[in-house]
């Protein structure tokens, strides 16, 4: 799956403890903000990634794990290119509570 | 995981499963595949030992009325948990057709099921993975009430 | 309303402790997430976009204020301050940790509640009319047959790994508030000639990617036969229904498939063979349930007391409350309140742990202590006094809960879509903000008249946009949101499919497209009592269709 995206890419997940949204960084640890994410920019590196993501996995860290697509904004952040992956990381687009 | 009987695995177990297209020997303990069962039914009706049946998850079991009359073990199946259709059989069988020889459950099932298995009326389980018998035991005693009427009823229930 | 007995409780309890284990063996790493998921699911746990998610049942939509005021609690402690009333009369809870979890069940067990079956492929929360008991429209009370239904439900040995969920709805008015030709069962209470009470069982509606009317699979159905006419139909579906393909996998496409009339003589050659006696519920059950159904002590009052008249003329906000707000009671002098949880420009169906309160005191204050949600995402009080109505309605408005939109065009049935949920492919709750601004003047609500929007984020149609008289269905097209259009369904005793009009909308031009709909409608409609439902299926989609694409 991971290699039919095209472009840069990170890979998320959600902690099992808490639910809340993490990313995935280059020491293997997960982090709330999109901005720590570690971007595989070949196949190679999205492979170490996904290695890497997949141990979290099984070290019951982190569930329901998968890459998608990231670009680089105006200021130079990490941003998602896909609608879903935009509302996953600004979280909901309205009011709530 | 061994079979399970009563919370225990059975070390002994004497039932042999024969393959779809396999041989029948002349004596043992076996299981039958059901279409088997139908091919070779003369041969079967000598058989020196006892009979047991395999029975695919989407037959009307009600079809087979007569062989599962002659059967010791009917042996139904999941293959995935979320495959539910053997508990309505075993229903059949139990509540329907009358059988009340040994029902056993075999393919992927979690110990979290057994508990519905055996209200349904399944009494040998024969299902994958490692056996631990701290879960199962766990994991199919949490519940000492239910709304229903189960097989041979053991638990408490009230109203249905 | 029902009060748990010892047995109830112990049960609860007992699941409560159950899924504390199956957490603890998830935490632990000894179940995995594969194997983990089914169990979650079947005691209400989703993890969705942002968290996990937790859904607890409240049994055909009836709450005691004690309940609710728990519910609250949990919002607080546990969450973010709200929880969200959804379409099965359920409430959900959007931002809980996995390891709270336990803890959350059980303190739902301190006031008799539970998340059993609100997900998974099992028989899911049966749902009722709001009304029930006090509708002046009501042949039969069918809340002592939706507890019966609810306990022989809870956790079905032979009904817990279903081919897919399975949805009963009953109802025992004229009206259908309860949708219950959208459901996998639904139930009509009646009486036949003989007076002796039964049901009307349709099966096979739903709405989802391929949305059906149910059809009658049996025309009178005895009270003492429902349970084993349940086990026919269901044991029907658990053997035969698909398991290939989980978008086929609903009665519905076995009904279809198989055609009603095989289906039919299915289920009864089921039933025929069944050991009734041994599925029915036992003596002198009903009768106990039925016990705690009885309507309350109702005063003698007099019907549209002059005190109401007089506060009526004097307010125009409340007398416009009054008419879209409060409905026809069986017992003179009494109301039905319902409390719209659809403020304009808000989040249909949330709630705030606040506002969760103060509802629950107002039934202790005004309608004996109980609250019904409804499958429109609104609350009820169902026993108000009329004189007590004004002071009722003060109150309200002072917490935001006083919006007079029911049944109206802002009144809308909205899914969580892309905000909260992973399933969805475009937002549902920013759409309905922005049609609730633009119809937020309620004269112009009132001039439109009834109207019903339904709004989902995927094709899934948990918003039901199929059974609206205006339906929108948000999709997604290399990477935008848009909407498409759907005229003409309806989720009442007419129940039908919406059509869909053209294509569809950006999500700016929504609202715009509704408006213009609206407009058509007004200048096509020969009377103000015409609904635009009425007005659609008379002239049919193309004066629509002209209205909204002629300049395209």
């Amino acid at each position: 799956m991971a290699k039919k995206l095209k472009g840069d890419q990170v890979f998320t997940g959600q902690l099992l403890r808490e639910g809340d949204v993490v990313y995935l960084t280059a020491d293997g640890s997960w982090a709330p903000d999109l901005q720590n994410a570690c971007v595989a920019t070949n196949d190679q590196e999205i492979e170490t990634l996904e290695g890497l993501a997949n141990e979290g996995v099984l070290k019951n860290l982190v569930v329901d794990v998968y890459p998608f697509v990231v670009v680089r904004n105006e200021a130079g952040d990490l941003a998602p290119d896909h609608i879903r992956e935009k509302l996953r990381t600004a979280g909901p687009s309205i009011v709530y509570s | 995981m061994p079979i399970i009987k009563d919370g225990n695995p059975v070390s002994d177990d004497p039932w042999v499963l024969l393959e779809e297209d396999g041989d029948v020997p002349s004596s043992g303990d076996i299981i039958v595949p059901l279409e088997l069962a139908q091919e070779k039914r003369e041969r079967l009706s000598n058989h020196a030992g006892r009979l047991g049946l395999l029975v695919p998850n989407d037959v009307d079991v009600e079809d087979y009325a007569d062989l599962i009359g002659k059967a010791e073990l009917v042996v139904l199946q999941l293959p995935a948990f979320t495959d539910g259709r053997a508990y309505s059989q075993a229903r059949i069988l139990r509540d329907v057709l009358g059988y009340e020889k040994e029902l056993r459950v075999k393919g992927d099932a979690l110990p979290d099921q057994a508990a519905y298995l055996k209200r349904c009326g399944f009494d040998s389980f024969d299902i994958e993975g490692d056996f631990n018998a701290d879960i199962w035991q766990r994991a199919s005693s949490h519940m000492s009430k239910s709304y229903q009427r189960n097989y041979r009823d053991k638990l408490a229930h009230r109203s249905l | 309303m029902y009060i748990y007995d010892d047995f109830d409780e112990t049960f609860v309890r007992e699941r409560a402790a159950q899924f504390r284990d199956q957490v603890e063996r998830r935490l632990s790493g000894e179940l995995s997430e594969e194997q983990f998921r089914p169990l979650r699911l079947m005691n209400g746990v989703y993890l969705q976009l942002h968290a996990y998610m937790l859904r607890v049942a409240v049994p055909y939509g009836t709450l005691s204020s004690k309940q609710l005021r728990q519910l609250a609690m949990i919002a607080k402690k546990y969450d973010k301050g709200y929880g969200h009333f959804t379409t099965r009369q359920n409430i959900q809870f959007n931002w809980p940790k996995l390891e709270d979890l336990p803890d959350i069940l059980d303190d739902l067990a301190d006031v008799g509640m539970h998340a059993i079956q609100t997900s998974g492929n099992c028989i899911r929360n049966v749902t009722s009319d709001q009304w029930a008991g006090v509708a002046s429209d009501e042949v039969i009370d069918p809340r002592p047959y939706a507890e019966l239904m609810r306990q022989w439900s809870s956790l079905h040995p032979e009904f817990s790994y279903l081919p897919r969920k399975f949805k009963i709805a009953i109802t025992g008015a004229d009206s259908d508030r309860a949708a219950i030709a959208f459901h996998d069962i639904g139930l009509q209470v009646m009486k036949n000639k003989t007076q002796e009470i039964g049901f009307r069982v349709f099966v096979g509606g739903g709405l989802g990617r391929t949305p059906m009317v149910g059809k009658v699979v049996r025309d009178f159905i005895g009270v003492e036969d429902l349970l084993p006419y349940l086990v026919a139909i269901l044991r029907a579906y658990n053997l035969e229904g698909r398991r290939d393909n989980k978008y086929k996998a609903r009665i519905k496409i076995l009904v279809h498939e198989k055609g009603i009339e095989a289906f039919q003589a299915r289920v009864e050659e089921i039933f025929e063979g069944l050991d009734k006696d041994s599925l029915r519920a036992q003596k002198g059950e009903l009768e106990r349930i039925e016990a705690f159904f009885t309507l309350p002590d109702y005063e003698t009052l007099d019907d549209k007391p002059a005190s109401l008249s007089k506060e009526r003329a004097e307010n125009s906000a409340f007398h416009a409350w009054v008419m879209r707000n409060v409905a026809r009671h069986r017992q003179a002098g009494y109301a039905i309140v319902n409390i719209s949880l659809k403020p304009h420009g808000g989040i249909p169906g949330d709630a705030t742990d606040e506002q969760m309160d103060l509802v629950a005191d107002l039934a202790d204050a005004y309608s004996h202590g109980e609250i019904r949600v409804t499958h429109e995402q609104n609350l009820v009080l169902a026993h108000v006094r009329q004189d007590q109505l004004f002071e009722l309605w003060q109150k309200l408005e002072a917490a935001g809960l006083g919006t007079a939109n029911l049944g109206a065009i802002t009144d809308m049935i909205t899914c969580p879509g892309l905000d909260f949920c992973t399933l969805a492919t475009a937002r549902s709750i920013p759409i309905a903000q922005k049609i609730s601004n633009k119809f937020s003047d309620i004269e112009r609500q009132n001039e439109i008249g009834d109207m019903k929007i339904k709004i989902s984020g995927c094709i899934n149609a948990c918003g039901h946009h199929h059974a609206g008289h205006i339906g929108i269905l948000g999709l997604n097209k290399k990477g935008e949101e848009y909407y498409q259009i759907t005229l003409g369904g309806s989720g009442a005793e007419d129940a039908a499919v919406g059509e869909i009009l053209g294509p569809g909308f950006a999500a700016d031009d929504v609202a715009g497209a509704i408006d213009t709909l609206v407009n058509r409608y007004i200048q096509l409609r020969t009377t103000a009592d015409e609904r635009f439902l009425d007005v659609v299926n008379r002239v049919g989609l193309e004066p629509f269709k002209e209205a909204l694409y002629a300049d395209h």
